[in-house]
């Protein structure tokens, strides 16, 4: 082994040690904070949809409402809620975590942050258009998504949509491949 | 002698001693507690070896399945020897047990065999008040065998059942004890947030290793060069996160691809 390759090899165990705070999150970090956030969606969901379904059997069908000819309303009145609320869930999650903290339970777990390419915290406006962003790269087969593994910034289509970028707020490193 | 005054200060009497009573109860109570103690205590220490023999016996089953037959070759004569003794230790309570059976056979045999022989003198008017009398002391002997028998009976009962809730009472308590100490439910709490957090941090260190592994085989795929590059971060990012960064950025320049 030369000097140059000790050195080099060195050098990569050196900063395979050094934190990561500060720099551009990856993908796989990214996805499984994705995932948690989706688990926490399913799960608020899961529950509203729930409720809605319990008082919908308590009401609908019953002697009055019949006689009153009020199922077909409030068959339809107990869909609208259940579109609103299946609409809105992520929505309000993804939009209120990003504008108010800069970060979802899911990032939080993981260690990430969102911020603006020029470090500056998210606002309405840009999270609105991140949620947007998430769409346009689930599309085409979730390419967009990918696009934060070759992306120099680790950006995906979302993020530059927005002009956000993602980072790590811990500073764990594991020596090794795994 | 002058006579002690009157006003002469006496020493204070010592309090009388009280007699000693011997409180039959306390002392029962003790019994109790030892003998119930050596009772459950020699039950459970039984019941644990008994597992542990049929532990060892299947294992030494599936062993003696696997080995060759006959004596292993590096045998010592000592330790033949030890090996012979311990068999001996092991054959002890049988060879005993075979012992005791002749010698009562023998004393039965004996007894009887006394008992026809001295027939005529024992049936005799003369030693008749002599055999009636031994006849109730024998009675008298066996009738207390018998009481004693009962009381063993319902006192190891007792006793069991008093060493069992005084054990359940005490291990309640220092359970109570020690979910009320606030030093241990700190330490649990502080164990329980530990771990937690050493599962997080495990969980972002593997992601973050995950995240240079799928960078590279993609990027080694592309055939792009500069896949370690990474940019540096955004120059105003807070304070906060500049400062605990600083050290692990490498600062080779952002340009988006």
């Amino acid at each position: 082994m030369t000097v140059t390759q000790m050195t080099t090899s060195s050098a990569t165990t050196d900063a395979e040690h050094q934190p990561v705070v500060g720099e551009y999150a990856g993908f796989a970090s990214r996805a499984l904070a994705f995932i948690i956030d989706l688990l926490i969606i399913v799960l608020v969901l899961g529950i509203g949809l729930g409720l809605i379904a319990l008082i919908r059997w308590f009401f609908a069908n019953t002697s009055i409402t019949t006689s009153l000819h009020l199922n077909d309303a409030l068959t339809w009145l107990f869909s609208a809620a259940t579109a609103a609320l299946t609409a809105t869930v992520a929505v309000v999650y993804y939009v209120g975590f990003w504008a108010l903290i800069g970060i979802t339970p899911g990032k939080a777990v993981m260690g990430l942050q969102i911020l603006r390419s020029d470090g500056s915290r998210m606002t309405v406006k840009r999270s609105i258009l991140r949620y947007v962003g998430y769409w346009l790269s689930a599309l085409p087969l979730l390419l967009g998504f990918f696009w934060i593994i070759v992306s120099r910034r680790r950006q995906g289509w979302h993020d530059k949509l927005a002009d956000t970028v993602v980072i790590y707020t811990h500073s764990e490193r594991r020596a090794g491949r795994w | 002698m002058p006579d002690p005054s009157p006003d002469m200060e006496r020493p204070p009497e010592q309090p009388s001693e009280q007699p000693l009573e011997f409180d039959a109860e306390a002392a029962r109570n003790l019994l109790r507690l030892a003998l119930g103690g050596a009772v459950e205590g020699s039950a459970a220490l039984l019941r644990r070896l008994e597992q542990e023999q049929a532990a060892m016996r299947s294992s030494e089953t599936q062993s003696l399945g696997t080995e060759s037959p006959g004596q292993p070759s590096d045998t010592t004569d000592l330790q033949r020897l030890r090996y012979a003794l311990v068999g001996l230790l092991f054959e002890a309570p049988d060879a005993v047990g075979r012992t005791f059976n002749v010698l009562e056979s023998a004393t039965r045999k004996s007894a009887g065999l006394a008992s026809r022989i001295l027939s005529p003198v024992t049936n005799s008017r003369v030693a008749r008040p002599l055999v009636s009398r031994y006849d109730d002391f024998i009675e008298d002997r066996l009738s207390a065998f018998d009481r004693w028998v009962s009381m063993g009976r319902r006192e190891e009962q007792t006793s069991r059942e008093l060493v069992l809730r005084l054990t359940d009472d005490e291990i309640d308590a220092v359970i109570d004890y020690l979910a009320e100490k606030p030093e241990v439910r700190g330490l649990v709490q502080q164990q329980t947030t530990g771990m937690a957090q050493e599962a997080v941090g495990e969980l972002r260190g593997r992601s973050v290793n995950a995240d240079r592994l799928i960078e590279r085989v993609l990027l080694a795929g592309l055939k792009r060069r500069d896949a370690e590059v990474e940019p540096a971060p955004p120059p105003n990012l807070p304070r906060r996160k500049q400062d605990e960064g600083r050290s692990g950025h490498q600062r080779a320049g952002g340009r988006d691809g």
